[in-house]
């Protein structure tokens, strides 16, 4: 089990706890003073989580890719500062990107290349939250040459025959 | 894409158990030393919902003694009044009977989810089938995902969701898909 885990402090001076996790068998989860929220993923193929956590004058978002997560104060990203871009937002052609690459990537040239599809969504995602489209064609493109040499790879040896 | 996600029926549980907790805090060891230690002593004056407070002037309307407002009889420092060395007494720091929760928040704390429900999950489906039914053109299986990816860009349409483009690109390549699958069987029919 991975965990993250922050302290919020609201208009009142109130400090909160608020952490999340993603159990192995259990699907994510989020914790706000103790108490444990189970939460549902927005894909069904990666962990996309976006959920808004409101305190007294505060708004929180725990935003999670994978298993990597990150707190959003008043609209701002606390680690490192930058503007909070809602999962909502991601554009619709990330999404068939990310389906491709993983239910694509396994049909056709088996499974480690649709692991290697999960591995690639994480980075669509997450440069798609940060708007860097650059970043995502580019992830693209590495995954398409993975996906050619695996699908001439998977051709050459059934031309072959060593596959019998 | 998960589209059957009920963020309503989701938000309600959550509130509800949001307004649960607040309503047992009594209990709630998380809260601090001082609702455990004053519990039910009528030491905050915001508990006047519970032992009179303020309002009976202190009185228990039980026995009629001024007790500080402590329904039990006993009597306890401080006159029933809160301490003001004692710091965080449970109740909110702009005070008054309504902003008070027995968690200590002056509002409730609602946990939602950011993600609409709706998100023309059937298109990005059925663009995918295409984009596989071309790449697999030659194999028949590939038929089966492109009527599936036709029928999920249909849908998409029918159920008037969103990424309506994409569901029109999925129906566009699924056709294309189909199309270049039966020109491949009569092309190697032909040979």
């Amino acid at each position: 089990m991975n965990g993250n885990a922050w302290t919020v402090t609201d208009a009142n001076g109130i400090a909160h706890q608020l952490g999340c996790a993603v159990k192995t068998f259990g699907g994510p989860e989020i914790t706000v003073d103790g108490n444990t929220y189970k939460v549902k993923s927005s894909n069904f193929l990666v962990n996309v989580v976006d959920y808004s956590v409101d305190f007294p004058g505060v708004n929180c978002h725990i935003v999670m890719v994978g298993k990597k997560a990150r707190l959003v104060v008043n609209g701002v990203y606390d680690d490192d500062k930058t503007p909070y871009e809602p999962v909502a937002s991601i554009p619709a052609w990330v999404w068939v990107m990310v389906v491709f690459s993983i239910i694509g990537g396994w049909l056709i040239c088996g499974l480690l290349c649709g692991v290697i599809g999960i591995a690639m969504s994480t980075v669509y995602i997450t440069a798609a939250l940060q708007r860097n489209t650059k970043k995502i064609i580019g992830a693209f493109v590495i995954y398409l040459v993975i996906f050619a040499g695996f699908f001439a790879l998977g051709f050459w040896l059934g031309a072959s025959g060593a596959l019998g | 894409m998960d589209s059957n996600f009920d963020n309503q029926e989701q938000n309600q549980n959550w509130q509800e158990a949001d307004r649960s907790r607040s309503e047992q805090g009594w209990q709630d060891p998380n809260q601090g030393w001082q609702n455990q230690n004053w519990q039910n002593q009528g030491a905050n004056p915001y508990y006047g919902e519970y032992n009179g407070g303020y309002g009976n002037n202190g009185y228990n309307n039980n026995n009629g003694q001024p007790n500080g407002g402590y329904p039990n009889g006993n009597v306890y420092p401080n006159g029933g009044y809160p301490n003001p060395n004692m710091p965080n007494q449970g109740y909110a720091p702009n005070g008054g009977y309504n902003s008070y929760t027995p968690n200590g928040y002056s509002g409730p704390i609602v946990v939602s989810n950011a993600v609409p429900a709706k998100t023309g999950g059937p298109a990005v489906g059925s663009l995918v089938c295409g984009i596989i039914s071309i790449i697999c053109f030659w194999s028949i299986v590939t038929i089966i995902a492109a009527v599936v990816g036709l029928v999920l860009g249909i849908v998409n349409i029918a159920q008037d969701q969103p990424n309506k483009g994409l569901a029109v690109a999925g129906i566009v390549t699924n056709c294309l898909a189909i199309l270049l699958t039966i020109a491949f069987i009569f092309f190697l029919a032909a040979l």
